[in-house]
């Protein structure tokens, strides 16, 4: 048996967004999604289009369809604040689009969304809030250091 | 509600040695024998218990439908899964249940339990692992390889302990188990998962999991949890009484489903207080051994940390010698 | 391994033969994922044939056997293999299957290489999958072209000629809806094809899954020798036996849990020899020292001398 001794804590899921604008791989065709993007000094879209000539969508949700007619060789960059970039990262994740087929950059973090795990909503709070009312049932909700990718969202713990 | 699990059919997870992680993985089906009895001869529990708890779990499915959830990709799994539990299940339990698969998309389920007789096709039917889970005492869920990972994409699962599933669909094998002390800096997680990969279909494999818990509900989810007193009563509860403190034992089953490949998770849990478990002196001597020396990390995962003097100070008053 | 009878033998084309195997037992086949394959030894070498059915509850196993060089497996099959002839084979490994979250599969083919598309197409009729079939064989030698008919789905382009087919390919790669997955199996030279057509087309490396006719992943490994400790006794291990087994069967028994190269239990220590490891436990740094090994999956390319009470 092998010994097993490495120190706690664990490795925590906490978004990990890439630090700078990051390049855009080759690819035949690209969208641009603002998401809460504020075109501020960290905002990548005007980088990326002097690498690619493509199409911006302003998005707090993507649009019904956005997905429909498009050819495996295209690709998604998103540029924003970094709860709702999650969000269409996670929308474009369930429409079955990989990670390697998503360029992500965060401009700024303000905003956060909770699942209560009591009912099941989610609460969009300001970035670094320590608890909260569950927008869904009422209750007070405290995060967690895990988040899921696929959703988003931080799981709290409700009371 | 609480489904006290006797002693001598107790999963008894310990052998004596300190407890640390590893991946004690085994080939299913073979009956362990331990001090108070034994365990382990099927994958399906239908024991005294089994009644009350399949009603405790479609209570909890009626109160909280989204504790049996499915990403949209997952049908033909969930189906493969329906099948194969049921199959299983009618084999292991052939005086509780009949499943008829002659037709690979139709499943006839007659179970004299639960009183259910369904006619099941894979078409028409909206949620297979639901449906199955209704039947059996076991959470169930379904990995898939999906962009280079194993991703948790169906779960039915009431029986939880202080993680939550339903936040967790979607999400990698990797992820899921982001807060688990000592799992990631030696490897396991991904060596798990690469085991898990190999699986093929046919063949089925086990491992146990334990905790500490300091109440009988065999729904510890973090769903549940505003449902339960606040954490300073339940330890001066334990203060009070260590001997009501409960061991949770998870005893999982792994296979790879035979359609699709996605791997079929069971788990089946048990749970006794330590008042009743120290009446077998073996067991008394090892959680003694196991508890005392586990380390503070360990022991605040196993929910366990805050109250370890007393449960020690009781064990140590219950020894024959 | 089990032993199987051949219940039945027939042409799946020019030069390319159709055996269906049955446990010689009586027993049922265990079912298997689409675009599996099985390891049979024959000729004294073990070889992996695509399954060509959809594997959900088998009757028997089919497989498509092309006849390859003189002297190998294949070609020992091709000469020998007769109605109740008995061959040992491997469970059916699944490394080639359909992905659940694909919107769309696009199964390209090649050759003898159709043969675990047809499993896929099977598959993709069961569970109502949309699909689109590119296949392509040499002049005069269509392989299963009559359950090609059968199977093919509405969109099927079936082309003659290495020049042909590179054409469709890459006009099928280039107009897919996002969310697809492509599955290619055909002979070295294709696969090369579709991984550069699909990189020319930004195609996600993550979407294009390529078969290899490659040994399965744990094969029986050749046979080697194990020196016991100081005891001076050796021990023969043969191929297809570990050597966990082959020292139980010596009365030396080491711990165990997985055999699956997973739990590290039963370690054991090498003093010398050439290790061939095959097991998920053991890091680089282990490896490189070469003092340990897991009985159960890894073997000798050397003799081994082994520490063992
Ligand atoms: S028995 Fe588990 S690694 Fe060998
Ligand atoms: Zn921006
Ligand atoms: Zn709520």
């Amino acid at each position: 048996m092998r010994g097993d001794d490495t120190p706690f804590p664990a490795r925590l899921t906490v978004p990990r967004w890439p630090s700078g604008v990051p390049d855009l791989p080759r690819a035949l065709a690209w969208t641009f999604v603002r998401a809460g993007c504020a075109g501020s000094a960290r905002c990548a879209i005007g980088r990326w289009r002097t690498q690619e000539p493509a199409g911006v969508v302003e998005a707090g949700d993507l649009p019904a369809g956005f997905f429909e007619g498009r050819l495996v060789g295209w690709r998604l960059a998103v540029c924003g604040e970094a709860g709702r970039v999650a969000r269409v990262v996670a929308a474009a994740t369930a429409a079955g689009l990989l990670d390697e087929e998503i360029v992500v950059n965060v401009e700024s973090t303000a905003s956060a969304r909770w699942f209560c795990p009591a009912c099941g909503a989610t609460t969009t709070v300001p970035a670094g809030a320590g608890s909260a009312g569950c927008d869904g049932c009422g209750r007070r909700l405290q995060p967690r250091e895990h988040w899921s990718p696929a959703s988003g969202q931080f799981l709290c713990d409700a009371s | 509600m609480s489904a006290e699990t006797p002693p001598h059919r107790f999963a008894w997870p310990f052998d004596g040695q300190p407890y640390r992680f590893f991946t004690n993985v085994e080939p299913a089906g073979a009956e362990v024998r331990t001090a108070g009895g034994s365990w382990g001869a099927t994958v399906f529990q239908a024991d005294e218990a089994y009644p009350e708890v399949i009603a405790e779990r479609r209570e909890i499915l009626r109160r909280r439908p989204r504790a049996a959830a499915a990403l949209p990709h997952m049908h033909a799994a969930e189906w493969d899964a329906l099948t194969w539990v049921f199959e299983r299940f009618a084999a292991e339990h052939p005086r509780v249940a009949t499943a008829d698969l002659t037709d690979p998309s139709r499943v006839r389920w007659r179970n004299t339990v639960t009183g259910s007789e369904l006619d099941l096709t894979q078409d028409g039917t909206a949620h297979p692992l639901a449906v199955a889970a209704h039947e059996v005492a076991e959470d169930l869920f379904l990995l898939d390889l999906r962009d280079g990972a194993l991703r948790l994409d169906a779960v039915a699962a009431t029986f939880v302990a202080s993680w939550s599933s339903t936040f967790s669909l979607g999400m990698s094998f990797s992820d899921l188990h982001g807060p688990i002390p000592r799992l990631h800096g030696s490897g396991m997680v991904a060596r798990t998962e690469r085991f898990l990969r190999a699986l093929q279909p046919g063949e089925v494999v086990r491992r146990l999991n334990w905790s500490m818990q300091p109440t009988g509900d065999l729904d510890a989810s973090v769903d549940a949890r505003h449902t339960w007193p606040g954490e300073d009563d339940l330890r001066r509860r334990v203060v009070a009484d260590p001997g009501t403190l409960r061991l949770r034992i998870e005893i999982q089953h792994l296979t790879a489903l035979p359609a699709t490949g996605a791997i079929l998770f069971t788990i089946a849990t048990q749970l006794t207080p330590l008042a009743r478990l120290v009446t077998v002196p073996e067991w008394r001597d090892q959680l003694e051994l196991v508890l005392s020396e586990l380390p503070e990390d360990m022991a605040a995962y196993k929910s366990f940390a805050d109250v370890r003097e007393p449960v020690l100070a009781y064990l140590s008053s219950r020894s024959a010698s | 391994m089990t032993t199987y009878r051949v219940a039945g033998r027939r042409s799946g084309g020019p030069g390319v033969l159709e055996l269906t195997l049955v446990p010689d037992d009586g027993a049922q086949p265990a079912p298997y994922v689409p675009g599996s394959h099985l390891p049979v030894r024959a000729g004294g070498v073990v070889n992996a044939y695509s399954l060509l059915d959809d594997g959900c509850r088998p009757s028997a196993y089919r497989i498509g056997v092309r006849r390859g060089c003189p002297g190998g497996g294949s070609a020992w099959l091709h000469d020998n293999a007769r109605t109740g002839t008995t061959l040992v084979a491997g469970p059916p490994r699944s490394a080639f299957a359909p992905v659940l979250s694909a919107r769309s599969h696009l199964l390209l083919g090649a050759g003898i290489g159709v043969t675990p598309l047809l499993s896929h197409l099977r598959a993709a009729r069961r569970w109502g999958r949309q699909v689109e079939l590119v296949v392509g064989s040499g002049a005069g030698r269509d392989v299963f072209a009559s359950e090609l008919d059968d199977l093919a789905p509405p969109r099927t382009t079936r082309v003659v000629g290495r020049a042909a087919l590179r054409a469709a390919v890459r006009e099928a790669l280039s107009r897919q809806p996002i969310g697809t997955h492509a599955y290619a199996c055909g002979p070295d030279g294709f696969a090369a094809e579709v991984r550069s057509a699909a990189a020319d087309l930004a195609w996600p490396a993550g979407r294009l899954h390529i078969e290899h006719f490659d040994a399965p992943q744990l094969d029986a490994g050749d046979p080697f020798t194990a020196e016991l400790g100081d005891t001076g006794r050796e021990l023969h291990v043969p191929a297809g036996t570990s050597l966990l087994h082959a020292l139980d069967a010596a009365g030396v028994r080491l711990d165990r849990m997985c055999e699956r190269g997973v739990c590290g239990r039963c370690e054991v220590g090498v003093r010398s020899g050439d290790i061939r490891h095959r097991d998920l436990v053991l890091g680089p740094a282990d490896r490189a020292r070469g003092d340990v090994m897991l009985a159960c999956v890894s073997r000798g390319s050397t003799t081994l001398r082994l520490e063992v009470p």
